[in-house]
């Protein structure tokens, strides 16, 4: 039943050389050695400092130069800092900008995202070069993308976004895309919706510019789903009359479910780390729970909040990730 | 199969322990152990300089001035980082952390002044200003009071920002004014005009993205109501009342009029200048860089219509001074953690660079610290405007040197923008900025 | 009758023709909507400053200059621009590869243990790996940086590669056992017992015959390692600003900061810091999606 239990030709004689032996050359031994480093790294570097954060955030932490020695002080405080953070009002808003950002973007992603697959499922002239063209906003550095929609969301006439709008005569001003405390003029519903979720314009435009560099990968991995759905299927389908809405809801849809799971975990981690577009283009005007944690640390030096900000972030994350890993390996937990 | 392996998995290897060789040897210049070499006398020494990427001086100037010193001093170099605005601050304080500075010299922002002494991330100059700076009142009282803690000097001025109001004369012509503004009921009336005539569709723009730069728009502004300190002698905070309270009005009204650009609300500084430069609004407020960008081509295209003035101010106040500005005056210090048998060195750089022969070599690029300099017949050649420029460091607010500063500022910015935009009435805000900051305190 | 089929065929051709020129349209609307930032980086790069706040906005390079990739290459010195770019994208270099080449090694053995053994808690540690590739940095940086510069200052770790380097194998390697495990159990147990049975070691069979077949999932996993240790922004931005081992998105974040915001150099560094991963993809994309789909189509 087990690999293990194969018998090796032993040359040795039964001494306590050939235990010694053994214990070298043991499939156990092995598999430990082999597994060691990544462990090592996964304690080290990931659980003690996620439990050194848990201490942080307990304690009225500092760091101070002492004769030009860094030290830590870590005064106990109790849960001081989360009772600090669940008062603030500051807190909830980035807690709701946080979940609104993550929420918005898997909304996009399944619905903007598939479609696109789907059309670039068919049978169409280029199709190569396409999918390669598609693939490549991808590709482009989170720097370099939040750059270059800071350039075309500029807020004066000679922004991109602006420039074009204002020649189509689409709009009348130029519009501040990038304003963290105020909402759209021109459209009204949408921004009566947004206010009363307490959003701004800002987390919207960055929301585009985000899906412009992400939505690629969740594209070409649902295209990649779509492949390997066998044509038989449709064939079965099209023969029963089904239309091609039916096909979708009832063959599609079902066998993506997989590719979906592993699109949302992707984009769930790289949601979460959402820091790199907000911080180079608001700076901390648009504080999700990152740059909360970013600016309580190093710009305030209150490393004890900034150490509690992160743990509740490493919580939320932690528990999504729950979620999605008991949904996926169901089978093995 | 197993030797195809082999040989790829070694190469990659191979090719890693090189690169990473290579790193080590080349990040060595500003490593701590690159220091003793420097210490033990007879290597070069290398001093890592921070400073900030911006107009005042350029990193192209600070290279320049580094090639002068690195004649002088044949067997030290320096190393300089030039990092963001909004970048420094974090850095100075990482590096603070570090057994070693990082840097032996750092820039020093006006408003970390309280900060860094309060915590010690730099070092008292007393010692070495009174040693080697002969005339230390040639330098203004109000640059060594931004710089000073308790009698301590925490860093030597080197950069002497302030704020200057620009405006566009070609347009302000059209719409037939033929100077600017002196007081704020007039520059109300003459944006009302240039907006009303459609010479520009928004008069003016300002840095009002959530950041520092709001801060300094805020205190100026109400500096020009009449008084510029948003905290009373008693050291509580009066956003809610008085002046700053009519700031907070004013900047609102302008927004909601249309007279202030609403892309205020996310420019910083260089945005705003770019918004003047490229002649889309007629008035800025902003630091003495403008001067330079509006009057260069490849920066400008209105080249000679830009006029340098002193800030309108509200009637009946302020007479003694005629203008109301900010200040962002910069010094240079040295850390905590830079080795003691750096420290002199570190001092040297930092003497030659503020020294006033240094400093009247860059008139065109900055404001001297030096009175001697900013009254010498070649600062009157190269800035015509050298009379304004008087009028307003005159009348500089500073921002608190409080030791929770960022905190603090970093309230106001948020409560400021939301007035601003109008997603909290103004007195509601300025209630809300009280009511924090004083609960920061306690 | 056959008039009506006729008919009947001829509505269905004509229906099939504006479907297709519909989903001609939409392509092209898709096209765009990928291709048009692109452009607008482009040509902003090849323009001087003024033809970056001119309005209206030329939409060609206009007034046109070579000088903002020049100025990567030219002026050597201290401190200087290319100085910078020239460092961070050495630094962007050894830091990406060495990541790549550790997590490959120490990832690719923890997945081959995690597939085949049958240790203790396997599954409670693949799904331990598996959370923490999906915790975000923010959530581990403050630690990080409290270890470097106090317990652990004495190690000179501090604005250095190889702080980065662990840093980043640390963030990524869940990813590459992740995928990598699911590649080892998609090969046959019998193959390699068949090599066993001819007397090769464990080892010897996990190099000679696995990785062989695994070599799709190593190459999407190293490029993905590469590709995210490229991206990384927030780690050197707080654990190592010095233009000694800063890399290149903090290099381009840092031209923003410039007195002007001099965007036609921004976007000049950034097109030259996007070749690399744009060549990557453009040549191995498909590696990285049959990576990323091999463990969820099987399962």
């Amino acid at each position: 039943m087990n690999s293990l239990s194969v018998s090796e030709p032993n040359p040795l004689p039964n001494s306590l050389l050939r235990k010694l032996f053994h214990a070298f050359t043991g499939e156990y031994f092995w598999f430990y050695i082999l597994l060691l480093p990544s462990i090592l790294i996964l304690v080290g570097l990931v659980i003690i400092p996620m439990l050194f954060t848990l201490r942080m955030s307990l304690a009225n932490t500092s760091v101070t130069v002492i004769g030009g020695h860094g030290s830590l002080s870590m005064p106990w405080s109790g849960i001081n800092n989360y009772i600090h953070l669940f008062q603030s009002p500051d807190f909830w808003q980035s807690f709701r900008e946080t979940l609104f950002f993550w929420l918005a973007s898997i909304l996009i992603e399944v619905t903007v995202g598939v479609a696109i697959a789907v059309l670039m499922n068919q049978q169409f002239l280029g199709q190569r070069v396409f999918r390669i063209i598609v693939f490549i906003p991808w590709a482009i550095p989170t720097v370099v993308n939040s750059m270059m929609w800071g350039m075309i969301m500029d807020g004066n006439n000679y922004g991109a976004l602006n420039d074009l709008l204002l020649r189509m005569h689409v709009i009348k001003n130029a519009i501040v895309w990038l304003n963290p405390s105020a909402l759209f003029p021109h459209f009204s519903w949408l921004s009566h919706v947004l206010s009363s979720l307490g959003m701004n314009t800002a987390i919207l435009s960055i929301i585009v510019g985000d899906e412009w560099h992400t939505l690629p990968i969740v594209v070409v991995l649902v295209l990649a789903g779509l492949q390997t759905i066998p044509v038989e299927y449709y064939e079965a389908a099209r023969v029963e009359g089904a239309t091609g809405w039916r096909k979708f809801r009832s063959i599609t849809l079902p066998l993506l479910g997989p590719i979906l799971s592993v699109v949302l975990i992707l984009r769930t981690m790289q949601l979460l780390r959402a820091f790199t577009m907000i911080y180079t283009l608001e700076q901390f005007g648009l504080p999700v729970l990152s740059i909360q944690a970013y600016q309580q640390a190093f710009s305030f030096g209150s490393f004890g909040l900034g150490a509690a900000t992160s743990f509740i972030i490493g919580l939320v994350a932690l528990f999504i990730s729950y979620i999605y890993i008991k949904r996926l390996y169901k089978e093995e937990l | 199969m197993l030797k195809r392996w082999g040989s790829t998995l070694g190469v990659a290897i191979g090719v890693t322990v090189f690169l990473a060789g290579c790193g080590s040897g080349g990040a060595a210049p500003s490593s701590g152990s690159n220091h003793t070499t420097g210490a033990s006398g007879n290597g070069p020494i290398t001093l890592n300089v921070l400073y900030m990427n911006q107009a005042g001086y350029t990193d192209t100037v600070l290279q320049d001035m580094a090639k002068q010193f690195e004649t002088k001093y044949p067997n030290v170099k320096i190393d300089f980082t030039f990092l963001p605005y909004s970048q420094m601050h974090s850095a100075i304080l990482t590096s603070s952390a570090a057994p070693t500075a990082q840097y032996d010299v750092v820039l020093s922002d006006l408003i970390w002044t309280g900060e860094f002494a309060g915590k010690g991330y730099t070092i008292p100059l007393n010692t070495y200003v009174n040693k080697d700076i002969p005339n230390p009142q040639d330098i203004p009282q109000s640059i060594w009071g931004g710089f000073t803690v308790k009698g301590n000097i925490m860093a030597m001025p080197f950069l002497a920002n302030f704020q200057n109001f620009y405006y566009n004369k070609k347009m302000l012509a059209e719409a037939g004014f033929t100077t600017g503004p002196r007081t704020m009921s007039e520059w109300l009336h003459q944006m009302q005009v240039l907006k009303a005539k459609h010479i520009v569709q928004y008069p003016y723009e300002d840095s009002w993205t959530q950041a520092e730069g709001l801060v300094c728009d805020y205190v100026r502004t109400a500096g020009e109501f009449g008084n510029g300190n948003l905290f009373n002698a008693q050291g509580q905070p009066v956003m809610n009342q008085g002046p700053a309270l009519k700031a907070l009005n004013w900047m609102h009204e302008l927004y909601v009029d249309g007279l202030v650009n609403p892309n205020s609300l996310t420019a910083d500084e260089p945005t705003a200048a770019d918004a003047f430069a490229s002649g889309q609004v007629a008035y800025n407020t902003n630091w003495t860089f403008v001067t330079g960008i509006m009057n260069t081509k490849s920066t400008s295209k209105i080249v000679g219509d830009g006029v340098v003035a002193p800030f309108p101010v509200s009637q009946g106040t302020n007479q003694s001074t005629g203008s109301a500005s900010i200040s962002g005056f910069q010094g240079l210090a040295i850390p905590a953690n830079t080795p003691q048998d750096l420290r002199s060195w570190a001092w040297k750089w930092i003497q030659f660079a503020t020294s006033p022969e240094i400093q009247a070599q860059h008139l065109q690029s900055q404001w001297p610290v030096w009175s001697t300099v900013a009254n010498s017949p070649q600062e009157a050649k190269i800035n015509p405007a050298y009379k304004v420029y008087e009028t307003n460091l005159n009348a500089v607010y500073n921002r608190p040197t409080i030791s929770n500063y960022l905190s603090v500022s970093s309230i106001i910015q948020q409560y400021t923008h939301e007035a601003i935009a109008g997603t909290v009435p103004v007195q509601q805000a300025a209630d809300q900025m009280v009511k924090q900051i004083e609960a920061l305190g306690q | 009758m056959s008039s009506m089929a006729q008919g009947a065929g001829g509505k269905q051709r004509f229906r099939v023709r504006w479907t297709r020129l519909g989903m001609y349209l939409l392509l092209l609307l898709v096209a765009v909507w990928t291709l048009a930032p692109l452009y607008f980086l482009i040509i902003t790069s090849l323009k001087q400053y003024v033809g970056t706040i001119t309005f209206p906005l030329p939409w060609l390079p206009h007034p046109f200059t070579w000088k903002n990739y020049g100025m990567m290459f030219s002026g050597y010195q201290s401190g200087s621009t290319s100085y910078r770019f020239l460092h961070a994208l050495r630094n962007s270099l050894i830091t990406s590869t060495a990541t790549t080449v550790l997590n490959l090694i120490f990832g690719s053995a923890a997945a081959y243990v995690l597939a085949r053994s049958r240790i203790r808690g396997k599954n409670a540690i693949s799904m331990a790996f598996l959370a923490s590739n999906l915790l975000p940095t923010v959530a581990l940086v403050v630690p990080f940086y409290v270890f470097t510069v106090t317990y652990f200052s004495s190690l000179g770790l501090y604005d250095t590669d190889t702080l980065l380097v662990i840093l980043y194998t640390s963030f990524s390697l869940g990813l590459v056992i992740w995928i990598m495990r699911d590649y080892f159990n998609t090969i046959p147990i019998d193959l390699e017992e068949a090599a066993r049975v001819d007397g090769a070691s464990r080892l010897v069979s996990l190099v000679r015959i696995l990785l062989p077949l695994t070599t799709p999932g190593l190459m999407a996993t190293g490029l993905l390692t590469f590709l995210l240790s490229w991206d990384n922004f927030i780690l050197p931005l707080i654990l190592a600003p010095n233009a000694s081992a800063y890399n290149l998105p903090f290099f381009i974040y840092s031209l923003s900061g410039q007195y002007l915001h001099m965007n036609n150099e921004i976007a000049a560094g950034g097109i030259l810091a996007a070749i690399p991963p744009v060549l990557i993809i453009v040549f191995f994309g498909k590696y990285i999606i049959s990576g990323l789909t091999a463990g969820s189509v099987k399962g």
